[in-house]
């Protein structure tokens, strides 16, 4: 409305002044004009100045205004004003015309419940089809342009009508897409391109920095974008389950943490149930609800990972009435569930029923191994649970072989000046090189009374040790050390969402159930936890302060925990506790099994996409490192995938030359299904004879589905994609307007219009309202 | 009373019951069967047990200080209320059986055990506790004598059980002839369908510390009595953790209390103390 009227007053659309230049056909310079201004100001002032006594100073001042502005206009289209353009000339340009083939082109989001492509098939009809009704926007464009038509999806490719389409792309590739046009269209006189989409990118996804790149490309070769936004920018009611974040392997018996972001659009108030599924059975369940009407919000599911093996976890939740959209109310997820033991060393510096009740809760756990040294007396050594007779038989280890053939390490109530320098180093390599697991207990000679205080291990623990505490725990009054205290052990707020200490999915239950065990104590003075440190328990004890009793944090490539009171065997043993209870069972094991299950092995494989299309290569990585955890670059490694059909190719993976015992090698899957991936190493660095590490990774192909996350359409992209080359976004129903805009092209074979301006009704009305007012002042106040 | 007399007592009372157990016991492990088979539940492996002090229970007064909950190990003695409690010629005039060789026996032991282990422990003795005590949970090692005159009540059977379950491990010690079908009866109670498994020397419990290379010394006063270690097993398997140790035809303790004088062999009391600091080593770890 308001833009035909404009057109209607000034002759042409605002598009065209804002291209176009305003010239003055007039032969005289600056000067002249000037002076002509002058003299109608002067005329104008006079005129009134007899007037003056009648009409006030304001009165006057209107009045001379009128007429000034009157004879001005009047001087103005003596001089003749032209709109200069540039204009295309009919049939010598080429338009690019991208037509979005992703299948989020399918969702029903439309009036009526039609989907997006509908609206594109009816801007791009047929050949067959044209002419009738309203004219679309493929027959405008073709009757003044040369048109290239072109599907995209995740990959581009030229068509010859949209009846090609068929709507089943499983990425959007928008930014690839539109610089592949522009350099297949480079020698062509381009007027343009026309994007037809719904602007939901799906591989861009928050690369900034490529975006602004390609946009700036295109601007510079002066190749204007115009965007034609089909599709919602938001649904009435959509739930949509995100990424879950699962670790790629897990440990059989493992309690799998798994977080599921879910956005929900109109659901304010509305819960959803969140259901986790492994081949079928639901191993895991969780209620969310929906704070408001845009809520993004993270489901934590607590899965048990019971066998070992592939497997695929599901998530859904139950489609609500009303969503536009349910294939996005499902994920999935493949999962190596891993029965390969964890080895553990826990070093006693002295028998303590810490180590008892600790061996008997990991007994009944398969994956779990823990070796056992205790030092029974000075140079006396006792081992149990070891794996043969040399395991430990020459003491703590002093080799990094030896140390870091373990997963994660104990370490009791021991002094530091038990360990050489060297075992000091060693143990913090253990966690910052090698990604192993350090657990320190609370005890008489741990922490600053075990002298770590200035020790390479003080770095590693995930708290300070205080000056004061370097006196033995045992220097207090008679039989009671100094420090001894009760603490009433609750979880923190991080505690209740942490799978170590999250006993009971709901945190009340989880709080009111460590509430009910009894106090544990501690008899070690302890700093302040490190800054990157999370606390999973808190002790309330004789001080107001809470204090902090089980604390986690990473240290370099590995983990480091912290349990700093001295008998969680208590929670074992004590009389109030029921003999049923596994509390200390359940706690040990997770705390455990945390410690160690991410300590990396001496090859790791990986394979991204994890999700691939068939046809897409597929980067398989690998990082090997030798016995003593160091990388090795000039190791023979090889890949075999097999295929869902069974067939394995054999894929070489050479060193990368970018990081130390790191090897990569593509490999290209034929059809879809899961591939596995086993990776074996040899040679170089890898010492003779000693078995050769093997490693195993999965992923999909065929089954890309990111067309249906994220899926509302995004005019904000097409409007800076527009913005950025110079073009404009349009709706589908704007045609015109669009074919108005590409003949203004400033590329492309032009011709030069000029349109004259002094004959357009807007200045016939101005000159009328002028006059009139005038008139109607004089009228008015009864003058002449 | 002399020794010989009381066992005369014992083989009477022990008798006179025998007739009524043999068809009471014979009644109560049908009944026991029954209801095992009617769970389905795996024997032994089923057992449950919770602590209650027993309401019924009446003990003597004793004054004596133990030691208040550290980080130390700390000795502990069980002691019970014998029945027909009657007063005799030892320690306070009383003679408790369970008080036989305290508080010397486990001065000494406690002594040579800090002298030759890393173990923080309190060394000048131990504590008393009965079945009864909810402390006795916060000292998973503990030390039993005299089990010939231990009838626990019911609750105090069923305490033990929970303390033994849940980790404790028990020593038994100071009992002959006679005494062991007290012994092998009130376990029963404790730990229905249990066996107790004879040890011989390879048992790991004889070489946590010391290499015990033969079990071949006998009784403190009674060298014509061939000693006996019975073991009891968790779940009743003796491929795992031993619970009990029962040191029958034995008093390991005697040897403890008269360490500093010269009424029994130096290499006999060395012995015996190997044997505790074993017993302590290995119930720390297992």
């Amino acid at each position: 409305m308001f833009l035909s009227a404009f057109e209607w007053l000034l002759g042409s659309p605002p598009v065209a002044f804002e291209r176009g230049q305003i010239e003055l056909l007039v032969p005289w310079g600056v000067f002249w004009i000037v002076a002509a201004a002058a003299g109608a100001l002067v005329f104008a002032l006079l005129g009134y100045r007899r007037l003056g006594r009648r009409l006030g100073k304001r009165g006057r001042l209107l009045l001379g205004a009128a007429r000034f502005a009157a004879i001005a206009l009047v001087l103005l289209c003596l001089f003749r004003p032209q709109l200069v353009l540039s204009l295309v000339v009919p049939q010598e340009n080429v338009v690019g015309v991208l037509l979005d083939d992703s299948r989020s082109m399918q969702i029903a989001d439309g009036e009526d419940g039609r989907p997006r492509s509908e609206a594109l098939l009816a801007a791009f009809p047929d050949e067959a089809a044209a002419g009738r009704g309203e004219a679309a926007l493929g027959d405008l464009l073709r009757e003044k342009f040369v048109t290239r038509l072109f599907r995209f999806a995740d990959d581009t490719r030229r068509i010859q009508g949209a009846s090609e389409l068929g709507f089943t792309g499983a990425r959007t590739d928008l930014l690839g897409s539109l610089t592949r046009v522009a350099d297949e269209l480079a020698s062509l006189p381009v007027a343009g391109i026309v994007l037809v989409s719904d602007g939901a990118d799906t591989v861009a996804g928050g690369r900034e920095d490529d975006l602004d790149q390609t946009l700036l490309d295109l601007r510079t070769r002066g190749i204007r974008v115009y965007p034609v936004a089909v599709g919602r920018p938001e649904f009435e009611a959509d739930l949509e389950l995100g990424a879950p974040d699962v670790p790629a392997r897990v440990l059989r018996g493992s309690l799998l943490e798994i977080r599921l972001p879910l956005r929900a659009t109109g659901l304010a108030g509305r819960t959803a149930r969140v259901e986790a599924l492994d081949e079928g059975r639901i191993i895991a369940t969780e209620n969310v609800r929906f704070p408001s009407d845009a809520a993004e919000t993270t489901s934590t599911l607590l899965a048990p990972a019971e066998d070992a093996g592939t497997r695929r976890l599901r998530f859904r939740v139950a489609p609500f009435p009303g969503e536009v959209l349910t294939r996005n109310n499902e994920q999935s997820v493949l999962l190596e569930v891993d029965d390969r033991p964890l080895r553990l060393l826990y070093f006693e510096g002295q028998p303590r029923w810490e180590l008892k009740f600790l061996r008997r809760a990991v007994a009944g756990d398969p994956e779990l191994h823990v070796s056992c040294l205790i030092r029974t007396a000075e140079g006396k050594f006792y081992r149990v649970d070891v794996a043969d007779a040399q395991e430990l038989a020459g003491g703590f280890p002093d080799t990094r072989e030896e140390l870091f053939a373990y997963d994660g390490v104990i370490l009791g109530s021991v002094e530091a000046s038990f360990f050489s320098q060297g075992q000091l180093n060693m143990l913090r390599d253990f966690v910052s090189q090698r990604g192993g697991g350090l657990l320190t207990l609370g005890g008489t000679s741990a922490f600053g009374e075990g002298g770590y205080r200035d020790t390479p291990l003080a770095e590693v623990l995930p708290l300070t040790l205080p000056e004061a505490a370097t006196s033995p725990a045992g220097a207090g009054d008679g039989a009671v050390p100094a420090a001894f205290r009760e603490l009433r052990v609750l979880p923190t707020r991080a505690g209740s969402l942490h799978p170590v200490a999250r006993l009971d999915p709901d945190p009340l239950a989880n709080e009111d159930l460590y509430r009910s065990l009894p106090p544990l104590s501690g008899v070690n003075r302890l700093g302040r936890p490190k800054p990157g440190a999370t606390v999973l328990l808190e002790g309330l004890g004789p001080s107001e302060e809470p204090e902090a009793v089980l604390l986690i944090q990473r240290f370099g490539r590995g983990r480091s925990a912290s349990l700093t009171v001295q008998d969680l065997w208590v929670w074992q043993m004590d009389a109030s506790v029921p003999l049923e209870d596994e509390t200390h069972e359940v706690l040990s094991r997770r705390l455990l099994r945390w410690l160690a299950s991410e300590a990396p092995r001496r090859l790791e494989v990986s394979a991204s996409p994890a999700k691939s299309l068939v046809g897409e290569r597929v980067t398989l990585r690998a990082r090997v490192e030798d016995e003593r955890f160091l990388a090795v670059n000039d190791a023979f490694v090889e890949a075999e995938v097999t295929g869902p059909d069974g067939v394995i190719s054999g894929v070489p993976l050479r060193w990368t030359g970018q990081g130390d015992g790191e090897y990569s090698g593509v490999y290209v899957p034929g059809g879809p299904g899961t591939h596995r991936v086993e990776i074996r190493a040899g040679g170089g660095g890898l010492r003779e004879g000693a078995e050769a590490p093997r490693a195993a990774t999965l992923f999909e192909a065929g089954v890309v589905d990111d067309e249906f996350f994220d899926a509302e359409a995004d005019p904000e992209l097409l409007a800076r994609i527009a913005e950025a080359t110079g073009g404009r976004l349009f709706e589908p129903d704007e045609a015109e307007a669009l074919l108005v805009d590409l003949s203004l092209a400033e590329s492309g074979t032009t011709v030069v219009e000029r349109r004259e301006l002094w004959n357009v009704p807007a200045v016939f009305l101005l000159l009328f309202g002028l006059l009139a007012a005038d008139w109607g002042v004089r009228h008015a106040r009864g003058l002449p | 009373m002399s020794r010989a007399r009381r066992g005369w007592r014992t083989v009477a009372r022990a008798g006179a019951a025998g007739v009524l157990l043999s068809a009471l016991g014979a009644g109560l492990f049908a009944a026991g069967r029954l209801e095992r088979a009617a769970d389905d539940r795996p024997g032994p492996r089923g057992l449950t047990a919770t602590f209650r002090p027993d309401p019924n229970a009446v003990e003597f007064p004793l004054d004596y200080d133990n030691y208040a909950y550290s980080d130390r190990f700390t000795f502990a003695r069980i002691r019970f209320e014998p029945p027909h409690y009657r007063r005799g010629p030892f320690y306070w005039g009383l003679d408790l059986k369970w008080n036989h060789d305290y508080p010397w026996g486990e001065q000494n032991f406690t002594r040579i055990l800090g002298e030759y282990t890393s173990l923080t422990l309190n060394e000048g003795g131990g504590n008393i506790h009965s079945l009864n005590e909810a402390a006795l949970f916060k000292l998973p090692f503990a030390y039993l004598c005299e089990v010939g005159y231990w009838e626990p009540s019911d609750q105090e059977a069923e305490n033990l059980r929970a303390w033994l379950l849940k980790g404790g491990f028990l020593v038994v010690d100071d009992f002959v002839l006679d005494h062991l079908e007290n012994f092998l009866f009130q376990m029963e109670r404790v730990l229905p369908g249990y066996d107790a498994v004879k040890l011989d020397v390879s048992h790991p419990v004889f070489d946590s510390f010391f290499h015990i290379e033969t079990l071949d010394f006998h009784h403190v006063g009674r060298p014509d009595l061939v000693p006996v270690y019975y073991g009891f097993f968790e779940d009743n398997d003796p491929a795992k953790r031993l619970m009990v140790v029962a040191n029958y035809n034995h008093d390991i303790g005697d040897y403890w209390e008269w360490s500093g004088n010269d009424y029994w062999p130096v290499d006999l009391t060395n012995e015996a103390f190997k044997l505790g600091v074993n017993y302590v080593i290995y119930g720390m770890i297992h």
